[in-house]
């Protein structure tokens, strides 16, 4: 009983240095998903090599989240706007936008879209109703003194042109012209939106709204690689951080590692010498082992969790999620730490244990 | 108590050369024995064999109590010359731990209050609750002896106990070692460069060159 509840005391104690280093861990991290979000336009001046390689996706979001069937229209200072809808449905509506509109519906037959309408009006008149499959919704203003009202007709993923794709759950991505394009999503999210590289500081500076809610706004969150943005979003969101950022985080973690073998296994030879023998400062090392498991994958799960409930989160979300990845980094190294004494240790006396190292 | 060396023997297994052969050797309860010589001559290795650690490779080494034997490894307090703590802990909870662990009866309370007095005696008063990773080398020092001296064990050894402290401090420190082993009649073992340390012990024991010779009380 003696030995848990040292152990216990053990753990406690170590509570702060976990915090400290969750909270250096999560600094570093989020370093570059700040430097990301706040400075768009210095990445699209720095970045360029990222830019040739192969464009960038832009994340757009709203106050209030992008709904399902949400209607997005954007605006530039050019006057391009484009805008279009996505739903559930085994349906693609692809709407183009000014200056020569044109709407067509594309039916979605497992992976192969198929064009079942196409119309060329040009431009849409003001008020023109358009039904597609006999069924009318929302209603989608496309220019000022046009608007058009078609089906919300559209599933998770678009194709149009050599434009492609998307997606998985939560995500969606349209290109449908060369300039701007539009999604939504299948649940509340952020719209995902490839541009040319040209582009950009068109895109950056569009003005967004949602149709529903003109006075929620739609702003450029942030922008990530194509190769990023087609990624799993777990993986995204790790892409985010540069890759300066992860050696220094990997190197912090390894370093972290390395002291706290050198440590535990000074601690061993400690209890062995204080009278606890071999079984005993094992038990203390195994209780510590299996605290701290613990608490990591509670901290994982909680990740997980954010996740699940929300891919894409604002800035404070993601501090709390980056702390919560740290934290699980931190109690899951310290366990890999005890673990690995566990595999060393047969061969250390209790003198090469006290030994400085 | 008393600890007996008989014909005892050592050599690590990767030497051509044994760290001491043929030592006969008697320690009784409130002795305080030097261990002296030069760097590498084998102090530690003796003080390791003494304290059960290492196990000889000849001969006996055993320890007894009105007679009957008792097991080396759990009836020794160690100081050891590398400043072992722990590091997320506090002072006065690392010094605890010797009290702590010492009895079946001794509860966490009760071990804190004794480390307390210790720590106080060595002059770590005003250090009680610092995490052990903020002291010096010296007061690491120190509260690695509060932890041997509040452990009751009956054979305290000691590694170079005060290597990291000044003078004034040894001196005060030597004689806190001193008042509590004699209190108890405890075995004090101490390997050590200092000789103002060797000095002050009623026996020195020169390891040199595979060979224990007793030298005596310096003084």
């Amino acid at each position: 009983m003696k030995v848990v509840r040292e152990a216990l005391r053990n753990v406690v104690s170590r509570g702060w240095q976990t915090v400290l280093l969750s909270a250096v861990l999560t600094g570093v991290l989020l370093v570059p998903q700040i430097w990301t979000v706040t400075d768009l336009n210095q990445a699209l001046a720095t970045e360029n090599r990222l830019q040739s390689a192969g464009g960038y996706v832009f994340a757009l979001s709203s106050d209030g989240g992008i709904e399902p069937d949400e209607c997005l229209l954007l605006r530039t200072s050019s006057g391009v706007s484009a805008s279009g809808v996505l739903s559930n449905r085994q349906e693609i509506v692809n709407l183009q936008a000014s200056p020569a509109t044109s709407y067509r519906l594309w039916s979605y037959q497992g992976d192969v879209p198929s064009l079942v309408f196409e119309s060329f009006e040009s431009p849409v008149r003001a008020q023109t109703e358009v039904l597609i499959n006999g069924a009318t919704a929302d209603e989608l203003a496309i220019e000022d003194g046009h608007s058009l009202y078609t089906t919300a007709a559209v599933l998770r993923v678009q194709v149009e042109r050599s434009a492609v794709r998307v997606s998985e759950l939560g995500r969606a991505l349209l290109s449908p012209t060369p300039w701007l394009g539009v999604g939504s999503a299948a649940v509340p999210a952020d719209c995902y939106v490839e541009a040319e590289p040209e582009h950009y500081a068109l895109l950056i500076n569009a003005s967004g709204s949602l149709l529903s809610s003109v006075d929620d706004p739609v702003f450029v969150r942030e922008i990530i690689t194509r190769d990023a943005f087609t990624e799993s979003p777990w993986r995204a969101v790790q892409g985010r951080s540069s890759r300066r950022s992860s050696e220094v985080a990997a190197g912090l973690v390894v370093g972290v590692a390395v002291i706290l073998l050198r440590l535990r296994y000074a601690e061993i030879g400690l209890y062995r010498i204080l009278g606890l023998g071999r079984a005993g400062s094992t038990l203390v090392q195994w209780i510590e082992l299996v605290s701290m498991l613990t608490l990591g994958l509670i901290f994982s799960a909680s990740t997980t969790a954010m996740f699940v409930w929300d891919p894409h989160l604002d800035t404070s979300g993601t501090i709390l999620r980056l702390g919560l990845m740290a934290g699980a980094t931190t109690h899951l190294l310290a366990a890999g730490a005890t673990l690995a004494i566990f595999l060393l240790m047969p061969r250390g006396s209790t003198l090469s244990l006290l030994k400085d190292r | 108590m008393r600890v007996t060396c008989k014909e005892a023997h050592f050599q690590y297994p990767a030497s051509s050369a044994p760290v001491f052969e043929r030592l006969n050797l008697d320690i009784c309860a409130g002795e305080t024995v030097a261990l002296v010589g030069p760097s590498g001559s084998g102090k530690t290795t003796l003080l390791s064999v003494l304290g059960g650690l290492l196990s000889v490779t000849g001969g006996s080494v055993t320890a007894s109590r009105n007679g009957r034997p008792i097991p080396l490894a759990t009836s020794c307090g160690w100081i050891t010359q590398t400043t072992n703590a722990l590091g997320s802990r506090t002072a006065l909870d690392n010094a605890a731990l010797g009290a702590y662990f010492a009895g079946a009866g001794n509860t966490w309370l009760n071990a804190r209050s004794d480390a307390i007095v210790a720590l106080r005696r060595l002059g770590l008063g005003s250090r009680l609750h610092s995490r052990s990773n903020t002291l010096s080398g010296g007061e690491l020092q120190r509260v690695s002896i509060a932890r041997a001296l509040v452990s009751q064990k009956p054979i305290i050894l000691a590694d170079e106990p005060t290597g990291q402290l000044d003078q004034e401090t040894t001196d005060r420190v030597m004689r806190e070692i001193a008042e509590s082993l004699s209190e108890a009649s405890r075995i004090l073992v101490v390997a050590t460069h200092d000789e103002e340390v060797a000095a002050k012990c009623s026996r020195v024991l020169r390891v040199s060159m595979g060979m224990v010779s007793d030298i005596g009380p310096l003084r």
